[in-house]
């Protein structure tokens, strides 16, 4: 399928987030017949078969064959079970107060979850904090992610900077399992934290600049989980994705990301002010990866060709609607995509046929006047409707002379005063105040020239 | 500096090719001597300045015959020694003496006869030729081939003669053996017997004090060299009287030691000349330390005063044939390469052609023998020399960089004794078994690569020789490709070893990033369609890795400049490739522009080629606005001086040396500026540099030229000025006539262009003679690019400059003016109304766009100039404040003080100046694109 973006996305995503990307191309309807049914499952079997959910894959395996599964994953079952009941005995000493609800609350409440406590109070060994990790890890492969999320937890609030190479590891294996849980809040925490870790390279974890930027391609992998489900991701990614470091990373690793920055940004309220960075990088990148969405970007707002956004607006469709991530966006992007267009089609017409409107908005004529007197009711249009001519009569703002003249006057006052408050000033003193003032003055009246 | 090393360069030179032409020199000036009094020859100085010796005046006839005399003298004595490549010279030398002593009495109007010596020392030639043919003895080659020569060339010059050769052959004695007293051509007033005698006698007695210590003196060259020198002046000048002759060949008889070779560099070889150019050595007789003890013998040689190096270099090649076994073989054939660079004549400014092929199958025989006994022999690295003495290493240097140092175990049992007692020489075998040879593949293959390079600096491109050696390239890159899969080989065997050796590893890589290193160096600059023609006129695949490979292979082991150099030229071939976002990420990516002006100049020619290159690539794929950020800098017209744009150019590419007003070289500086010259094939059209870079400036200009007219701009940001400038001076002709170089051309398609006449200035621009430096596909898609960006163009001038007569104007009638279709007219105008260059809106229904100018009123227009004027005057009041209290500290400001303050003669300068510039100008896509990627790469 084109512009299918599942196997380079699973390059950078944990198996077990691989899975529902693999169950959601067999099973949802708008991907049918795009793939082989029979060899999605049979990868889902290949990847289930590497991690600890043996189970798991041998339903599948009954499922697709209708035989019993080979001995292997027979095997494999009886090795995992050992490893598991191995762990859980290193683990016992913590283990028994982690799941002691009772007590979990009393140490906290007198904080004094700490593994000096716990070794003297509690005749912990040290070691088996080390276990606890290794549980949580091979816990987490079995499948059993909330478990993995709270060990996790304990380990990093009982390690406490103790190791923080493993700490760092130890917070990647709880914003997975929260992905994997589900609990975006959990995960938007975690991922905050992984962030701060990354950015802040040497502080706690140690990372060279090709580690940075790998682990921030999978941070950006990740997020999507958390950003497309949470409720305030549409506004967490914009302003996650396009922060400079990331928009690097976007463009030196991955661009295929750039589908779900744009589709984020068309969705977003706030788009006007990131959109114009969003062009640049889309068109820098353009030669590197391209699909409908950027495609569409491209037409509007570099080429200004409406019958080709229109044109690529069915095909985001197509590719919105297979996509794991951005299904369920589809409508909100549709509607939002036909608006940016319709807008911008506004700024540079005076006149404009309905019929010819509603054909581009592929609405009916009615509704398309209902549309557009939606949005001049709700003030976001300057613009009238001659219902004879069937036409939307814009309305026309000429920029005043007075208006620019007042403009390029309005700081002359200001910078006058700063003026003569440095001749008072004794010579070759310039205080930070001075130059700071000066220099903001300077900028504003840079940008107004621009 | 005494005047002896004065005369001592002159005898150099002319007794470089033979004595005859030292004579030529003489002739006239010994005439000139006589005559004025005044005036010296400078072959003269030397003898006035020993008081023994005085001058003589003679008549240039006289001198004439001299010459012809001593060079019957040194025919005699190349026979001797059957010498035949000198008897080939010393033959051609009689027939040009001939030639002139003939002319020389033509102005008499009389033919003179010829001289009875001449033809003596032709008949004692042709006897010779003719008897080393009857016997044919074992020749070296040189002197096979000359025999080949004489052997045609003799009789047919006898015949000329063959009067005078048979009246004197009725005689008797015909040879110059048999000549006696009654030589006609004396005609000397014995006056100045007495003083010649004497002068004679003195250089006797030089002569057998020298030879006394002949075998291996040359701390006394000096003195001797002196003596001997005057001794040489002397005997041109004074010998004339037979009686002298006479003893003089005596001497030379008795003394064979003694030949002179007239031929030698210096005047004074005789002292270390041994007699050891016969000996042939047999192969069955020689055992294998008899060969190397051989081999240090002629090595101890090497490099002394008096050496002759083209002799050693035929020893060593005869010797080859003996050796026992591939490591002897190696050795021996390592010695041979570095002689024969030692074999390069001083005049020369690179190898000769035929030496360094020569020498190249040597190493390819090399490396073949090296990788047949792979892995039982290897050469020496890194690793061996850590453990060796540093006075091995000193010793090393001291013998010649490559040459084979004597082995650790020999040193140590002899290291106090010095090198010259160093006669063991035991093989070296590692604690694997491998043999080590002492010698290193990859510098010989670099020199090897430098002398071809040199080469071609130094060969007129317009020649067939340059393209002969355009040729060789291909059998150097068969040699590096040979060692480094070698090299690569044996890296791989190392790893793969147990107990691989780190030390040793990286060494073996960082050679093979070496020669991987040149191997990019001689593959960037061809387009692939090149190498491929030239592969299928060779029959074979020119490189077995691609270019990125190798790249790759010195990114990871390479030294740093390498890396430099590498990336660059890496990006070079992809903008040669036009993959320019390629080039264009690899070069941000880089961040040699943040460095380059603290590199090397050569690494800075380098960059700025790339530079040209990434503009060029830009140019072809129709991006203006790249291709003039990239070019800009290159083309702008030199600070200062006048050269103008081109001379500028040369200089930054180093393509061609140029001279600068108001700025002399230093001879230092021209020399710098001549080794560093890129060789020709290697060159950028520069005539194309120039037409990419107006075109270029043009189509950004004219647009924003007309936008600012119609907005009325005071002031206006130039995007370029150079193209300014000449805009300016071209419209104030008032008569422009046709356009005849590239300047003119593009001047002329933007007076179109202004006008919005897209066909005009498309056919002005297609009229530039440089577009033939594209293929012919490459310029017709350029060309089209440029067509469509032209009437893109046009459109937006067209409507910026006009739309104020016009109240609305129809798509239909604007696609059908600027031949673009309706789509396209309508996306132009809409981003020229969204940027809000144009007060204009469409009119969806008629599809027409409805101007909406209105004019300012004229208290309007003054109110706004009036408030211009006051924020320009805050400005100046705010920037004199500044230059009052000293803070200078912005950014723009700053900028400007760099450029100026710059060394503006250091090539190179000027493109961090741009890469700054863009990064601080405003507005322009480029300048985020490079922030972006800057803080981009700072992630890896």
């Amino acid at each position: 399928m084109e512009f299918d973006l599942t196997r380079k996305m699973s390059e950078f995503l944990d198996r077990h987030q691989v899975i529902p990307l693999l169950d959601f191309l067999i099973q949802h309807p708008d991907v049918e017949g795009s793939y082989n049914k029979e060899d999605v499952v049979k990868a889902k079997i290949d990847l289930l078969s590497n991690t600890g959910m043996v189970d798991y894959a041998m339903e599948t395996h009954v499922e697709l064959y209708g035989t019993p599964a080979p001995v292997e994953l027979e095997n494999r079952r009886d090795q995992v079970i050992l490893v598991l009941h191995a762990l859980e005995d290193d683990a016992s000493p913590l283990l028994a107060i982690i799941q002691d609800d009772q007590l979990m609350q009393e140490l906290s409440e007198t904080n004094s979850f700490t593994m000096e406590h716990l070794t003297t109070q509690h005749d912990v060994p040290p070691e088996v904090l080390d276990a606890i990790y290794e549980l949580g890890k091979f816990r987490f492969d079995c499948g059993s992610y909330e478990d993995t999320a709270a060990l996790m937890w304990a380990y990093r609030t009982l390690a406490n900077g103790n190791n923080p190479e493993r700490e760092f590891f130890a917070l990647w294996g709880k914003f997975a399992a929260d992905i994997c849980t589900e609990k975006w809040d959990a995960a938007l925490e975690d991922m905050n934290m992984l962030k701060e870790a990354i950015d802040s390279s040497g502080r706690s974890v140690l990372l060279n600049p090709l580690q940075q930027l790998q682990q921030r391609t999978w941070l950006i992998h990740w997020s999507l989980f958390v950003f497309f489900n949470h409720p305030d991701g549409r506004n967490g990614i914009t302003d996650f994705l396009l922060s400079d470091k990331y928009l690097n990373t976007i463009q030196t690793n991955c661009p295929h990301i750039l589908r779900y920055l744009t589709t984020a940004v068309i969705t977003n309220k706030r788009r006007r002010n990131v959109m114009k960075d969003l062009v640049k990088v889309i068109q820098q990148e353009s030669y590197a990866y391209s699909d409908p969405i950027t495609e569409f970007v491209q037409c509007l707002y570099v080429n200004f060709d409406f019958e080709g956004a229109q044109d690529m607006l069915q095909k985001c469709e197509d590719t919105l609607k297979r996509d794991y991530f951005l299904y369920k966006m589809l409508d909100d992007f549709l509607e939002d995509a036909r608006r940016t267009i319709f807008e911008t089609y506004c700024r540079i017409h005076q006149v404009i046929d309905i019929g010819m409107l509603a054909s581009k908005l592929n609405m009916v004529q009615y509704d398309a006047e209902k549309w557009v007197v939606n949005l001049i009711r709700h003030a976001r249009l300057d613009a009238k409707i001659d219902s004879q001519a069937n036409q939307v009569i814009m309305g026309v703002t000429v920029p005043s002379v007075y208006e620019q003249v007042v403009d390029s006057t309005k700081n002359l006052l200001i910078r006058g005063s700063v003026l003569a408050q440095n001749c008072d000033r004794p010579q070759g003193y310039s205080g930070g105040y001075r130059g700071d003032d000066d220099r903001r003055n300077r900028r504003g009246r840079r940008d107004r020239t621009n | 500096m005494s005047r002896f090393f004065h005369t001592g360069d002159d005898s150099d030179t002319s007794s470089e090719s033979s004595s005859s032409s030292s004579d030529d020199d003489v002739g006239p000036s010994g005439a000139r001597t006589t005559v004025g009094g005044v005036t010296r020859s400078r072959f003269l100085q030397s003898d006035s300045d020993d008081d023994d010796v005085k001058r003589i005046s003679r008549s240039a006839k006289d001198r004439r015959f001299d010459a012809l005399v001593a060079i019957s003298n040194d025919v005699k004595n190349h026979i001797k020694n059957s010498d035949w490549s000198k008897l080939q010279e010393d033959f051609d030398s009689l027939n040009d003496a001939l030639k002139k002593i003939m002319k020389t009495d033509m102005v008499s109007g009389r033919k003179p006869p010829v001289p009875e010596i001449y033809v003596r020392a032709i008949i004692t030639i042709e006897d010779f030729v003719s008897s080393t043919l009857k016997e044919k003895p074992k020749l070296s080659k040189t002197n096979a081939t000359s025999l080949n020569r004489m052997k045609l060339k003799v009789p047919k010059n006898s015949r000329q003669y063959k009067a005078e050769i048979d009246s004197l052959k009725a005689t008797g004695k015909p040879t110059l053996y048999d000549m006696n007293m009654d030589d006609s051509s004396d005609s000397d007033s014995s006056d100045d017997e007495g003083f010649k005698k004497k002068a004679h006698d003195s250089d006797d007695s030089d002569f057998s004090s020298t030879d006394s210590s002949s075998d291996s003196d040359d701390g006394g060259g000096r003195g001797a060299s002196i003596w001997l020198r005057k001794d040489k002046v002397t005997d041109s000048a004074a010998e004339t009287s037979k009686s002298r002759k006479v003893k003089k060949v005596s001497v030379a008889r008795d003394d064979p030691g003694l030949a002179d070779d007239a031929d030698d560099d210096d005047g004074f070889t005789v002292v270390t000349r041994k007699p050891i150019v016969r000996e042939v050595f047999k192969p069955e007789e020689m055992t294998e330390e008899s060969v190397d003890a051989k081999m240090l013998e002629i090595l101890q040689a090497r490099g002394r005063r008096g050496t002759n190096k083209l002799e050693q270099i035929t020893l060593i090649e005869s010797l080859v044939p003996c050796s026992k076994s591939p490591r002897q073989r190696i050795e021996i054939m390592l010695h041979l390469i570095s002689a024969k660079f030692d074999g390069i004549p001083a005049a020369k400014l690179f190898m000769p052609a035929e030496l360094w092929r020569s020498a190249i199958g040597n190493a390819k025989d090399v490396i073949a023998l090296a990788r047949d006994n792979f892995p039982g022999i290897r050469f020496s690295d890194e690793a061996d020399r850590q453990v060796e003495d540093a006075s091995i290493l000193l010793k090393g240097a001291a013998l010649g960089g490559e040459i084979i140092d004597p082995t650790g175990e020999a040193v140590e049992g002899t290291g106090a004794k010095g090198v010259a007692n160093e006669q063991v020489k035991k093989t070296e075998v590692d604690a694997e078994g491998q043999i080590i040879v002492r010698g290193d593949i990859v510098t010989t293959f670099e020199r090897f690569d430098d002398e071809l390079y040199r080469a071609w600096q130094h060969t007129d491109a317009y020649t067939p020789e340059y393209v002969e050696r355009l040729k060789d390239e291909t059998a150097l890159l068969d040699l590096a490709a040979d060692v480094q899969i070698y090299l690569e080989t044996a890296a791989d065997r190392e790893e793969g070893r147990d107990a691989s050796d780190g030390v040793r590893l990286n060494a073996l890589r960082a050679r093979a990033a070496r020669v991987a290193a040149r191997r990019v160096t001689h593959m960037y600059y061809k387009p692939d369609e090149l190498n491929n023609k030239v592969e299928e006129l060779c029959g074979r695949k020119n490189s077995d890795k691609s270019l990125t490979e190798l790249a790759v292979l010195v990114y990871r082991y390479g030294d740093e400049r390498a890396k430099s150099f590498t990336m660059l030229a890496h990006i070079y071939n992809h903008a040669l490739e036009n993959r320019f976002f390629a080039a264009r990420d690899m070069l941000l990516m880089s961040h040699l522009q943040e460095t380059i002006l603290d590199a090397d100049v050569p690494l800075q020619v380098m960059f700025n080629r790339t530079m040209t290159q990434m503009g060029l690539c830009a140019f072809r794929i129709g991006k203006p606005r790249e291709a003039h950020a990239c070019l800009q800098e290159l083309c702008s017209p030199s600070f200062g001086g006048g050269g103008g744009g081109l001379a500028r150019m040369k200089e930054l590419l180093a393509q061609g040396i140029t001279q600068q007003r108001g700025y002399e070289k230093t001879p230092d500086q021209e020399k710098a500026e001549a080794r560093r010259q890129i060789p020709y094939h290697m060159h950028i059209n520069l005539d194309f540099i120039e037409t990419a870079h107006l075109t270029s400036a043009m189509l950004l200009e004219v647009p924003a030229m007309a936008l600012s007219k119609a907005r009325g701009d005071v002031r206006r940001y130039a995007i370029s000025k150079s193209f300014q400038y000449f805009l300016r001076n071209s419209m104030k002709q008032a008569f422009p006539g046709p356009p005849e170089n590239t300047r003119d051309f593009v001047m002329a398609a933007t007076r179109c262009l202004m006008r919005g006449d897209w066909n005009g200035a498309y056919n002005h621009v297609r009229g530039v003679r440089s577009w033939k430096a594209l293929s012919s596909t490459t310029r017709t898609e350029t060309l089209e690019r440029l067509k469509e960006l032209l009437k893109v163009e046009a459109l937006r001038t067209f409507s910026l400059s006009y739309s104020s007569y016009f109240e609305s104007m129809s798509t239909s009638q604007l696609s059908h003016l600027f031949g673009l279709p309706d789509a396209k007219v309508h996306s132009v105008l809409s981003k020229m109304i969204i940027n809000q260059e144009m007060r204009a809106s469409w009119d969806q229904p008629t599809a027409s766009i409805v101007m909406r100018r209105t004019e300012p009123s004229r208290l309007q227009s003054l109110a706004l100039q009036l408030a211009s004027k006051v924020a320009n005057m805050t400005d100046n009041n705010e920037k004199l404040m500044d230059a009052k209290t000293g803070g200078g500290d912005r950014g723009d400001r700053k900028d400007d003080g760099d450029r100026k303050g710059g060394d503006w003669k250091q090539s190179g300068r000027g493109m961090r100046g741009r890469s700054r510039r863009t990064g601080g100008g405003g507005g322009n896509s480029d300048l985020r694109n490079r922030d972006g990627m800057d803080s981009r790469s700072g992630n890896r």
